[in-house]
């Protein structure tokens, strides 16, 4: 049966793999044997076709419905569409972890085909880290996570899952599945899983080529330019994931909220602000050889907190509604992620001599100073994080108390750092390398707060919000001011230098300006986000009434008139309960709006879809209560008044735009 | 989340009950959310009770609605729930009277902080001394 | 200065490798505490007390002795109300014979919702919240219906999770308990 046929193959992989590990092994012995490692290579990239047969078979038991595999009963059912059938590859334990193993099968087979200049002495060693990694994760599909598994049904009536037939049982073959939990049936199931773990996986190559050259000692600065483009190829996927994830929070998941401080959630933010760290310390490296220890140290950190976010998720420590079930992989991974810390931090410290540091700062004002400080903010929220995620495990260990570590920590607690590393993103620009003077910009930051002062007061005589709001707009204007300030010097420079050598087009001008002011698109969309994390966390009003038929509720300028409900089943499974509201500002009749509730019928559960209407200004964010009885006389309503909310997704926009720039086309002699 | 508006609604509430007489009050859904939103569903994972949609959370809430009317403060029916459920339905480890081992969720991040903090000025001073 | 910049370096390390072991310890700690299950099997029952509905002070020191059943339980769960009448069956049958007892433990409830589930399946043995879920905790309960039967030299007999289906099921369990 196919079902067979995807488990052999997983078998296969599990073979190769060892193998890859044993001829590289035998290879390094033999002193370098080109048919040995050459063997293991080949090895290496078969792993890709063949967990794409096993993952292509499951899809296919996926969108044909074969509910005897228990994965398939589990997470699809008749009535889903298909695309939603092939997302469901990932939404569940099992399943999720075959596809995070095809992707790092993914990875590691381009890797290989694209760096045609990998030193013979590293190859060796990268494709042993690899195939461990790889060894373990099919090991704990085979062992304990097994996609395939099939429903049996005993002779005393109980159905349990298994590959094996057990003794007197048969085939039990429902006739419908479960289906997808409702909640994940939104577009971000089907995107913001696959680019979180494109960009988490993508951070085995960095750890895998820096352990290599870490192994064979031989630390010259060739790993810092493949470890800092494929951590940025990583960051990029992962940034992607976030923003995705937030997005798909905030359409249906959560209640107007786009980040809830879940551990799970930060779990993926914790490697995400440790690559940022990197990214900003290695440039510092390449300018002035600075940090060289201290970014090694920051690549094993990145990848230790991918595998512990992984473990955490997975085994069900934390409590999270992102959590996936309880399971037994807990201590497999457990085991792992203890062996990656102290394997990588102790041959980091047994090196840690030889990687001398020719540390030469000249000024405290200069650009490594402040990246360093930056570097220092980040590792701070990354403790922060760390702390609060795991301080309910310590609390019920050492003091038997359960607590709960909620947002009010997290929020006290980093926005200050975020405020710091928002004034050194705004600044460090002007600081130049070695030694900076503030002395160039003192007539432009007059300018600037010149330019700033009307739109405070602006912002007070429309009373957008309290004293303490306007004061972090007003920051967060003036440190956009600064980027694009910084933007504009940098087209000066690029027009300089064209006129310098006249054979510069404009074409070339502007692929030069897009390559050296990458960084700072990327900025503006830090703050373009910053304005809509302020106008959401500070600025928001909700109130939630309960309407007869043409009653109206107000929030603000606007005015909601509830002009019924209509009730219908849809072809893919569901019944929908769908309010018709009118929307109007001011006595202008702005549209329609539709909050709905949809029952599915396959598993029986709800799910609440908001109508939210975006504008630059706010945005409207309508909640149909479902917990209280509503009908067509009445009907039970949340409403939030959300400000700045689209320039979130602007901001995001921007910010992958500004990365892609950085990643595409290679640099050639851009400043930074 | 910052919602001032909110908290100054309540006051506004308990402003116009007055001291001797506690005679029960209508209470909106928006005052029962302000409080809710600050505790967490026992047997959930991670979901505030605002938002919460299981037949737990309903009766809770009705519970929230009840003691609000009674004249009960946010903080006492924080810590009804407390003592009813454990601290962990609260946002926050919550600091029993003077030292506890929850003093630690701000002390260990702010001492490892302020130790990175020294580490970096030693290095960098290391750096300038060598420059 | 070379060496003794080297012996910083290795002392400074140690301390990192410590602390990072003590929570890597801690963690595995909790993660072996969270594979078990609800309770275990040969486990002694450790003592508690709650206050029942009626405002009795219940100890379950008191009871040692006896065959305990009991039962954790919430007004919202669908499926506690399938086997709310086999209990308090079981408790009338046995109730004469003064060597079982049947106790009611209300899981994360709400007063006025417990009492009215007990009117409605006209329960008439002990029931109790269970304040700060210290006893939820303390038999590591996931979720309701949970009953535990501890036999009478006070160890955890057997574990049902979920309600029962039959009266059967609990009175042979009750029986085989009471001879042996």
């Amino acid at each position: 049966m196919l079902a067979n046929v995807g488990y052999g193959a997983l078998w296969i992989t599990f073979g190769l793999s060892l193998y890859s590990i044993i001829a590289s092994v035998i290879g390094m012995r033999l002193h370098g044997h080109p048919a040995w490692i050459q063997s293991a290579c080949r090895s290496l990239l078969f792993i890709f076709p063949t967990i794409s047969l096993s993952i292509t078979i499951l899809i296919i038991l996926l969108t044909s419905g074969h509910y005897e595999i228990a994965y398939v009963s589990r997470v699809t059912s008749n009535a889903m569409p298909l695309f939603y059938k092939i997302a469901a590859l990932w939404g569940g334990q099992s399943g999720s972890i075959l596809f995070w193993t095809w992707l790092l099968s993914i990875v590691s087979f381009l890797f290989f085909i694209t760096e045609q200049k990998i030193k013979d002495y590293l190859l060796p060693w990268m494709m042993i880290i690899i195939s461990v990694t790889l060894v373990f994760f099919v090991f704990l599909l085979l062992m304990w996570e097994n996609p395939f598994n099939k429903l049996w049904l005993l002779k005393s009536g109980d159905v349990v899952a298994g590959f094996l037939q057990p003794l007197g049982s048969m085939l039990f073959v429902p006739k419908d599945g479960n289906g997808l939990n409702p909640l994940l049936r939104h577009l971000g199931m089907v995107f913001h899983p696959p680019m979180l773990y494109l960009g988490l996986v993508l951070f085995v190559i960095p750890y895998a080529y820096l352990m290599a050259a870490l192994i064979t000692n031989r630390m010259d600065d060739g790993w810092v330019k493949v470890c800092y483009h494929w951590i940025l190829m990583a960051w990029l996927f992962l940034s992607l994931g976030l923003m995705l994830g937030a997005r798909w929070a905030y359409d249906v998941l959560g209640w107007g909220g786009y980040w809830g401080w879940d551990p799970i959630e930060i779990a993926a933010l914790v490697p995400w602000l440790s690559a940022t760290a990197y990214i900003h310390s290695s440039i510092a490296q390449t300018k002035r050889g600075l940090l060289r220890r201290w970014n090694i140290l920051l690549i094993i950190l990145t990848y230790s907190f991918v595998i512990f976010g992984s473990f955490l998720s997975r085994s069900g420590l934390l409590t999270s509604v992102h959590a996936f079930a309880n399971s037994t992989v807990g201590i497999a991974y457990f085991i792992f992620v203890c062996l990656i810390l102290f394997v990588s931090l102790g041959l980091l410290i047994s090196r840690w001599e030889s990687l001398e540091e020719k540390n030469v700062i000249n000024s405290l004002l200069s650009r490594e100073v402040m990246f360093i400080f930056a570097n220092f903010l980040f590792v701070g929220l990354i403790v922060i994080c760390l702390w609060g995620m795991l301080f309910p495990i310590f609390s019920e260990i050492i003091v038997g108390e359960k607590v709960t570590v909620g947002p009010p920590y997290y929020e006290k607690s980093t926005s200050p750092v975020f405020i710091f590393l928002l004034f050194l993103m705004g600044i460090t620009p002007f600081i130049s390398w070695k030694k900076g003077s503030l002395k160039g910009i003192k007539r432009e930051s007059i300018f600037l707060f010149v330019l700033l002062l009307p739109i405070l007061v602006g912002m007070k005589i429309y009373n957008i919000g309290d004293n303490l709001t306007i004061i972090y707009l007003g920051f967060a204007f003036f440190i956009l001011f600064l980027t694009i300030l910084g933007i504009y010097k940098d087209i000066q420079l690029v027009n300089k230098k064209g006129v310098e050598n006249s054979n510069r087009t404009i074409a070339e001008r502007i692929r030069f300006l897009m390559k050296s002011s990458a960084g700072k698109f990327v900025h503006i969309g830090v703050i373009l986000i910053t304005f809509g994390i302020i106008g959401v966390e500070m600025l928001q009003v909700e109130t939630q009434t309960t309407v007869t038929k043409n009653e109206q509720i107000v929030i603000r300028e606007y005015t909601l008139q509830y002009l019924g409900l209509s009730v219908f089943n849809t072809s893919d499974g569901r019944n929908i309960s769908r309010a018709v509201l009118k929307l109007s500002s001011e006595n202008k009749y702005l549209g329609e709006l539709y909050p709905r509730r949809d029952y599915y019928y396959d598993s029986q559960q709800t799910v609440t879809i908001p109508a939210v209407r975006s504008t630059w200004r706010d945005d409207l964010y309508i909640i149909l209560v479902d917990w209280a009885a509503f009908s067509d006389e009445n009907i039970t309503l949340r409403v939030y008044h959300n400000p700045f909310a689209m320039w979130l997704w602007v901001g995001s926009i921007i910010f992958i735009f500004g990365t892609l720039l950085l990643l595409f086309p290679k640099r050639e002699d851009a400043n930074v | 989340m910052y919602n001032r508006a909110w908290i100054f609604l309540v006051l506004l509430l308990f402003n116009s009950v007055k001291a001797n007489e506690i005679k029960p009050t209508p209470v909106n859904d928006n005052i029962v959310n302000a409080v809710a939103k600050e505790i967490y569903c026992p047997v959930c994972d991670n979901i505030p009770l605002d938002v919460c949609d299981t037949q737990a959370c309903v009766q809770w809430r009705e519970v929230i609605r009840e003691k609000l009317s009674l004249g009960w403060s946010p903080d006492e029916i924080k810590n009804y729930f407390s003592e009813q459920y454990g601290g962990q339905v609260l946002s926050e480890p919550p600091i029993h009277n003077g030292v506890s081992f929850n003093l630690l969720i701000y002390l260990i991040p702010g001492i490892v902080l302020l130790a990175g903090f020294i580490l970096v000025i030693k290095s960098i001073h290391s750096g300038m001394r060598r420059g | 200065m070379h060496t003794e910049v080297k012996g910083m370096k290795k002392y400074l390390s140690i301390i990192i490798f410590l602390i990072l072991g003590i929570f890597l310890f801690l963690i595995a700690v909790y993660l072996f505490r969270a594979q078990k299950t609800s309770g275990v099997i040969g486990e002694r029952m450790a003592p508690f007390s709650l206050t029942s509905f009626t405002g009795k002070t219940i100890n379950i020191e008191d009871y040692y002795g006896k065959v305990m059943v009991i039962n954790f339980w919430a007004s919202w769960c669908v499926t506690c109300a399938e086997e709310a009448e086999y209990l308090e069956h079981i408790w009338q049958e046995y109730k004469p014979s003064e060597k079982v007892i049947v106790l009611g433990i209300d899981y994360v409830d709400t007063k006025k919702e417990a009492q009215a589930y007990l009117q409605k399946y006209a329960i008439s043995y002990p029931n109790g919240a269970d304040l700060g879920m210290r006893i939820s905790n303390q038999f590591r309960v996931r979720g309701v219906p949970e009953t535990y039967i501890i036999d009478k030299t006070g160890k955890i007999a057997f574990i049902k999770i979920g309600p029962y289906n039959t009266v059967q099921e609990l009175r042979s369990v009750i029986d085989d308990l009471l001879e042996g």
